[in-house]
């Protein structure tokens, strides 16, 4: 069951001339400005999706078959670095958006103040670590072809693989060389591809598990019981492994490339934080089923990697087949494409350029020569990548599991996590350190598991591995310091990003930032509160001239003209060159940086600017706008909370206020009722009493009335008085032991002649004796006088009584005042000790109101209390809470 | 929602949604790693699938969900297109992006 080797190249040829015509079409798009469509989110998202590399299409097959549950680890590592896209991505995108970021090599550079040397090996790095995977994806395509098409020259097709790659790439994506003229050609190509890879996985696993396998149930049922090994997947390489795919997401020159460098718009990157994780869960779906269906059907021995070909081939369905295939090859190139061009960028910008600048005086320099040259090496630069990884895979033979050489590449890029993370959120972050911890980093990532990838037959030979160089075995690649032997990706990954990061923290706690690395700093770190296109913080000086011929030279003529016009404009020249202010050299430095990434822009504006500092007021100020920012936010916020408290309180005063003084208003208006009705009383009185003709005992009555009123006026004034002085507190009522009984028992014998008048029975009751009380003896005085007054004059039963009842409770005493003249209604008890209100029982009899209140106040006063309490019978009666005070006090 | 909302209350709103977006990764990875995922390691079958399969399948899709709840309310709260306004790229006078 094999396609004819014609048929399978034809097919091929097709598919990559049909990806030409996508590339060819969405340039023309852009170029007419009809780009709309290229610049969605879901472009953007299948763009993201050159994650999913040949690796993924063969190799999580052969993962799954080989280790169970692991492949997944691949996939979970980036979906969790995009559901978290608001806090690392955003601001990965944000920075490279504001300071033209060309590729993660220019990234680091740039953030560690423009250093050319963290610049180059960053570039190293992503060489080293990418030749071996694009190796792969020609493996992988070659693989598959003879999978396909029978037997055939494995390097001729490679080769031919890595040409046409070659050329696609240098067509399309060399066509200009700024970082913001996007490779709209390109982006377009990688999204189709992203859709043909899906839909030739998703054609297969359907196809496997429901026309091979017969339903899910079906191909869970074969599946072989220790295939999943869910005890042990769970370890340190799982955990291990899903860092390293969300280092890798980040890290990848080519994920940098197509997530940071093409992203058109920030906002994109919401769609692709759900969208790209699922891109990859239907990426997943499947391939846990193709490999149960392929490890039952297939003969024992057969290439799990190229299960997704060979399960379609062995049941007889070439067009299946033929599709996988495409799909493959759709994942390999891909890759390629995009790794090559962020390569080449990196190659071109941070090696080819900085040589150049050395090597080549800045004199005589013609229009756009510089521009060229870049271009040029950008082309020969993609060449020499694809060929590096053809030489690999010469070399190498081929004859690793495919899913290794990716986690190998994974753990060499990932060694730029640390200086990329502290570069964003540490402000102390210094080129020193990053450098430091880089070399060391890659140095143990090459020692412990990158030369022992070859098994024995690269530098390190097998007995260096088994016993350690010169036969120390301490120094065993897969067992550093004689570590258990443990899984030899973990043991790598511990020691070289252990110790990477260790040394670029503590050398760059060590070292003192430049200038330049404490201004970029802050403004990486800060990238959501500055705003670097504002202001200007490196002062420099330089002609006019001169920056506008380093301008033509990188840019061409054309687009530094129009450049420098919008310049001018933007200072107000309408004709001629735009003064060489700071800003002015900021932007052409930004400009360029977009161009040749910004360590190379920094040294060749340097060039032609002479006399380059940044002065400390000016770092303390960039430190000190975004410190003042978010401390005034925090201010505003504290203070808008302050606010609210104190309306809040405000408010609450302002209605207590309005009581009150609706109280005053009453409390007035009944004092004028009160005092006018004595007053009207004795003036009337008085007016008759002027008349000449008066008889002795009318005479004799009326004065009697004018001094009744009058003793009742000056009462109700003392009352006022009195109660005023009580409740702002300016008497002072000494507290002091009393002994009830005796109080009791003058206060009785005060009320007996008005008992005797009323006929009102006071009833025995039991003598409290030598109960002592805390109280004050004259007022205690005054407000039982008070309460049993009140219990006579109010007393209209048939048979008036008056009953005294206490008890003691804890340290209180209690003393009941009871009387059977009708009590008063729980409405009533709300209002009664109110100044000036009188119960109903009262309204006919005589009394200003005050009395209660007063006793109520007195009570309070000597910390007891005076209240209306209810019987379970409705009947109502006052109840005097006392303290009751030291038996030990009292005797004295 | 007819009455408008306090601009303290829409703030707060908008920064719980971000704080959401930053815990969910965080989740995420307790979820699917020991020892956690390790309680799902058990013999068995949903519907056919092992259970382990099933867990891991079943986070991964409500992850996805809520990022893309998530997102969706980001766009709402106008937490990403304001910081945008003003940021626009520079365009040259003939209407050219640089």
């Amino acid at each position: 069951m094999i396609l004819s080797p014609n048929l399978v190249i034809t097919v091929s040829i097709a598919y990559v001339a049909f990806l030409f015509f996508v590339a060819w079409f969405a340039d023309r798009q852009t170029q007419a400005g009809r780009m709309k469509w290229l610049h969605s989110p879901l472009i953007y998202t299948l763009s993201i999706s050159v994650y999913c590399t040949s690796w993924t299409f063969f190799g999580a097959v052969g993962s799954a078959a080989r280790n169970g549950l692991e492949f997944l680890t691949i996939y979970l590592g980036p979906t969790l670095v995009f559901i978290g896209w608001f806090w690392l991505l955003r601001k990965l995108v944000r920075i490279g958006r504001e300071q033209r970021i060309t590729s993660i090599a220019d990234m680091i550079s740039s953030r560690y103040g423009k250093s050319p040397a963290l610049a180059v090996a960053v570039t190293l790095i992503a060489v080293v670590a990418t030749t071996p995977y694009i190796a792969l994806q020609l493996q992988a395509v070659t693989r598959s072809f003879e999978a396909i098409a029978g037997t055939t020259d494995a390097n001729f097709t490679g080769f031919w693989v890595a040409a046409g790659m070659a050329v696609f790439t240098i067509l399309f994506g060399t066509r200009t060389i700024d970082a913001n003229e996007r490779h709209h050609g390109v982006v377009a190509a990688i999204a189709a591809e992203a859709l043909v890879k899906l839909f030739a996985l998703l054609s297969v696993g359907i196809f496997v598990v429901f026309g091979l396998a017969g339903g899910v149930e079906a191909v869970f049922a074969r599946m072989p019981e220790d295939m999943i090994n869910a005890e042990e997947v769970f370890g340190p390489r799982w955990l291990a492994i899903i860092f390293l795919a969300a280092s890798a997401i980040i890290c990848l020159p080519r994920q940098f490339q197509v997530m940071v460098v093409e992203n058109v718009d920030e906002r994109h990157l919401s769609t692709a934080s759900w969208m790209f994780p699922l891109y990859l869960f239907m990426i997943c779906l499947f391939v846990l089923p193709i490999a149960i269906v392929g490890l039952a059907e297939l003969p024992a021995g057969s290439n799990p990697d190229l299960f997704v070909l060979s399960l379609p081939l062995a049941a007889g369905r070439q067009e299946l087949a033929l599709l996988a295939y495409i799909g493959g090859f759709s994942a390999a190139t891909s890759m390629v494409i995009v790794a090559s061009i962020a390569l080449a960028t990196m190659i071109s910008n941070h090696i080819v350029m900085p040589l150049s600048l050395s090597f080549k005086p800045s004199e005589n320099p013609s229009s756009g020569d510089v521009r060229k040259l870049l271009l040029t090496s950008r082309r020969i630069a993609i060449g020499a990548v694809l060929m590096l990884g053809f030489l690999y895979f010469r070399l190498t033979g081929g004859t690793d599991a495919l899913a290794k050489i990716g986690l190998i590449a994974f753990a060499g890029i990932a060694q730029v996590m640390p200086a990329l993370m502290g570069g964003i959120f540490w402000r102390g972050a210094t080129a020193a350190g990053a450098l430091a911890g880089l070399t060391a980093g890659v140095l143990l990532w090459g020692y412990t598991l990158f030369l022992p990838s070859f098994g024995g037959d690269f530098i390190l030979s097998v007995s260096v591995l088994e016993n350690g160089p010169w036969g120390i075995a301490q120094l065993r690649p897969q067992a550093l310091l004689g570590a258990p032997s443990q899984d030899p990706l973990v043991h790598a990954l511990i020691w070289s990003l252990g110790l990477n990061t260790l040394i670029f923290l503590f050398v760059s706690l060590q070292t003192t930032p430049r200038p330049l690395e404490r201004l970029q700093g802050a403004l990486f770190v800060d990238a959501f509160h500055t705003d670097a296109g504002g202001h200007s913080y490196i002062q420099r000086s330089a002609t006019p001239e001169d920056l506008f011929v380093l301008a033509q030279r990188i840019l061409g003529v054309e687009p530094a003209r129009v450049l420098f016009n919008e310049i001018a404009l933007g200072q107000g020249i309408r004709q001629g060159l735009p003064r060489a202010t700071d800003s002015c050299i900021d932007r052409l430095e930004r400009e360029l940086a977009g161009s040749v990434g910004a360590a190379s822009a920094h040294a060749m504006v340097s060039r032609a600017a002479s006399g380059e500092t940044i002065s400390l007021t000016d770092l303390m100020d960039i430190a000190g706008e975004t410190r003042k920012l978010i401390e005034t936010s925090d201010r505003l916020a504290d203070k808008t909370a302050e606010l609210e408290r104190t309306a809040r309180q405000l408010r609450d005063v302002n209605s207590r206020l309005r009581t009150l003084d609706r109280q005053k208003d009453d409390f007035l208006a009944q004092v004028s009722h009160e005092l006018r009705t004595p007053m009207t009383a004795i003036r009337s009185f008085s007016e008759i009493l002027q008349e000449p003709d008066l008889e002795p005992e009318q005479l004799q009555r009326f004065v009697t009335i004018i001094h009744d009123e009058s003793l009742r006026l000056t009462r109700l004034l003392d009352e006022i008085l009195d109660i005023g002085r009580l409740e702002n507190g300016s008497v002072v009522l000494d507290a002091q032991p009393v002994l009830l009984g005796e109080a009791l028992r003058g206060a009785l014998a005060t009320v007996a002649p008005l008992c005797d008048k009323s006929r009102v029975r006071v009833l025995a009751y039991d003598d409290p004796g030598e109960v002592a009380i805390t109280s004050n003896p004259d007022r205690l005085r005054q407000v039982l006088l008070n309460i049993l007054t009140n219990a006579v004059k109010y007393n209209d039963a048939e048979t008036p009584e008056i009953r005294i009842e206490w008890q003691v409770l804890h340290n209180r005493l209690l003393l009941d005042i009871i009387d059977n003249g009708g009590g008063v209604s729980r409405a009533e008890a709300q209002t009664l000790f109110d100044k000036f209100t009188r119960g109903s029982r009262s309204a006919l009899a005589q009394g200003a109101g005050l009395g209660l209140p007063i006793s109520r106040t007195v009570m309070r006063r000597l910390r007891g209390d005076l209240r209306v309490e209810f019987a379970p019978d409705g009947s109502s009666f006052f109840r005097l809470d006392f303290r009751l005070a030291d038996i030990a006090q009292a005797a004295e | 929602m007819a009455e408008p909302e306090n601009p303290a209350d829409l703030a707060l709103k908008a920064r719980k949604i971000r704080d959401t977006a930053m815990i969910m990764p965080l989740f995420g990875l307790m979820v699917l790693t020991p020892p956690i995922a390790n309680l799902f390691a058990v013999s068995g079958r949903i519907l056919g699938v092992p259970v382990i399969v099933a867990y891991i399948f079943a986070v991964w899709a409500l992850l996805i969900l809520g990022a893309a709840l998530l997102a969706r309310r980001l766009w709402r709260s106008g937490d990403l297109t304001e910081r945008l306004q003003g940021r626009e790229q520079p365009k040259y006078p003939d209407g050219s992006v640089p």
